[in-house]
């Protein structure tokens, strides 16, 4: 049941007047109900997998309480049980190929067998979510959750199962706690979230899913513009897509008034990649920021600026292959880890030269830093999106060729008019991103909009959510594109 | 050596770290309030900080210390035994 379904409308209303109705005691139960109904319609045998993982983290958590002097292996259980089940539904598939790839290459006449095990929606969500309660546990900075319904929503609560935000105990179990009374601004500010979150998805990253799809369909006779259309348009898409998708699960927690964590902060205004990771999928770089990051730059503090940059690469590798068993996203992810740790070798230089400019010339070091930024991810999206990193590389060899012909254009119309061959659907395309970013800049030096338009008067404000609503209507595509990110 | 002393002290590592003249530490002071306190400098700073008292920090103290007053507070026990 995706966010943008009309069956998913419907559950969310049904939900949220149900929550407001029945008494107070009886709300925490439902939110438990409505989660375990809602991740049914994903599959029911994916049902035990969720209960699993939270029974666990429930077990282990009290545990630990319990048995203080035996914390570690109580820890390393639920670990090794956790990533157990992630590795054999994830990546085992993907290990056993490259071992048989091995063993073709040895001339060894046995193989290992394929499971073909259909991936669990919000596996790698959820199970994040449940660990990183344990490590807190175990730590000290969580309490241990005695009240099973409490830990059970924490981990299903169904506006972010499926994809996050991944949420943090201190953060979001205590909201999960009170008996909340309607809170009219959180509800009304959720549900301009859901509108804004919709608006992105369904109208631009829809529609500008065709560039991205035609470019990594035919990679070996893509045309160097076409590529370079494509790789701006898919970056856009992916923003589009996944930040539309986190606003909305953040939308829709708030009708509880319950506040998950912001995914994402204007990450096209960094000026670096370190600074990017910061602002893009935050919920995830935090989480293994705390997890594995510091813990690893502690372990090799010793050896100086390897030890940090051997800490950048891993970090980075795993954000990689967090998204999946393929090469293309270890790419996608040693790349981030490359520039950061070029970022942090010349950083003295940098600051040096660039440090001390004011005024105009430091606004274009900005521009051009943003510029930077944008290039490189961009670039590293081509891995992630691609089937293969043959692939990936066939396309971005093709980045040179066709610039000659640019000007004519019976060539333009050839190569970039790919949505029902209108020229409109083209200049569209360039416009919402256009209008995204600027939406962006103007609340990156402003604020949040969202906050702002509280203080507009009232026809002005409607009008501004009447203008979403059409476009909705009018713009969007719906044939109910998934979210990108529901596969990982 | 007392909290004064030990903090004026990791102020000057500051100061050296981050290459920055402006850096005032106090007790209340996090990674929020500096430029250029990151999840990448800070462990230049704790090594750094380390090497200046000639003292280690356990994995579990670095990663306690919520502000600059907890670590002084740590470093202060450390230096003084």
């Amino acid at each position: 049941m995706p966010f943008n379904s009309l069956q998913y409308a419907a559950f969310l209303t049904g939900i949220f007047a149900l929550y407001f109705t029945v008494p107070v005691r009886l709300r925490q139960p439902l939110l438990v109900l409505a989660s375990y109904v809602f991740y049914s319609f994903c599959g029911m045998a994916y049902l035990a997998c969720l209960f699993g993982v939270t029974a666990a983290g429930y077990g282990a958590g009290l545990a630990m309480e319990r048995h203080r002097a035996n914390k570690w292996p109580l820890l390393l259980c639920v670990l090794i049980a956790n990533f157990g089940l992630l590795f054999v539904f994830k990546y085992l598939d993907f290990a056993s190929f490259n071992a048989n790839l091995a063993l073709d290459a040895l001339g060894a006449p046995m193989r290992l067998p394929y499971l073909k095990l259909l991936l669990p929606v919000g596996i790698s969500f959820y199970i994040f979510q449940a660990v990183g309660y344990v490590i807190d546990v175990y730590r000290g900075e969580a309490k241990p959750e005695a009240n099973f319904l409490r830990f059970a929503l924490y981990v299903a609560f169904f506006p972010q199962l499926l994809a996050g935000p991944i949420g943090r105990a201190n953060q979001l179990m205590p909201q999960l706690d009170a008996p909340r009374p309607f809170a009219y601004r959180s509800a009304v500010e959720g549900l301009k979230l859901i509108l804004w979150g919709l608006f992105k998805k369904v109208v631009i990253a829809d529609r500008l899913q065709v560039y991205a799809d035609a470019i990594h369909g035919a990679p070996a006779t893509a045309q160097g513009i076409t590529v370079v259309v494509g790789m701006i348009f898919y970056t856009f898409e992916m923003y589009c897509d996944f930040s539309g998708y986190s606003d909305m699960a953040r939308g829709s927690a708030a009708l509880f008034g319950i506040e998950l964590i912001n995914n994402f902060d204007h990450p096209f205004h960094a000026t670096s990649v370190s600074d990017f990771w910061r602002r893009w999928h935050i919920s995830l770089s935090t989480w293994l920021q705390d997890y594995v990051f510091k813990p690893l730059t502690i372990a090799t503090r010793n050896w100086g600026r390897t030890g940090l940059i051997v800490s950048v690469v891993i970090a980075n590798f795993l954000i990689g292959i967090w998204h999946g068993a393929n090469w293309t996203f270890a790419v996608f992810g040693l790349i981030q880890g490359a520039m950061i740790t070029l970022e942090i070798l010349t950083k003295k230089r940098r600051k040096k030269a660039l440090g001390a400019l004011r005024g105009p010339r430091a606004a274009v070091v900005a521009t051009l830093g943003r510029f930077y930024v944008f290039t490189v991810f961009s670039l590293s999206l081509v891995f992630f999106r691609a089937a293969t990193v043959g692939d990936a590389v066939t396309l971005l060899s093709r980045i040179g060729v066709g610039w000659g012909r640019v000007l004519d254009p019976a060539y333009l119309s050839e190569v970039l008019l790919l949505d029902e061959k209108k020229v409109t659907s083209l200049v569209l395309a360039f416009a919402l991103i256009a209008f995204v970013a600027t939406a962006d800049a103007v609340q990156e030096s402003l604020g949040s909009l969202r906050a702002k338009l509280t203080s507009f008067s009232a026809p002005l404000r409607w009008s501004v959510y009447y203008a979403l609503a059409f476009a909705i209507l009018g713009l969007g595509k719906f044939g109910v594109q998934k979210f990108i990110y529901f596969q990982f | 050596m007392n909290f004064e002393q030990v903090i004026k002290e990791v102020n000057a590592v500051f100061v050296d770290v981050l290459d920055d003249e402006s850096v005032k530490l106090a007790r209340e002071t996090t990674a929020k309030d500096v430029e250029d306190w990151d999840s990448l400098t800070h462990i230049q700073l704790v090594v750094a900080i380390e090497k200046r008292f000639k003292i280690k920090f356990t994995a579990e103290e670095i990663q306690k210390f919520k502000n600059v007053g907890e670590m002084c507070d740590c470093l202060l026990k450390k230096v003084v035994h």
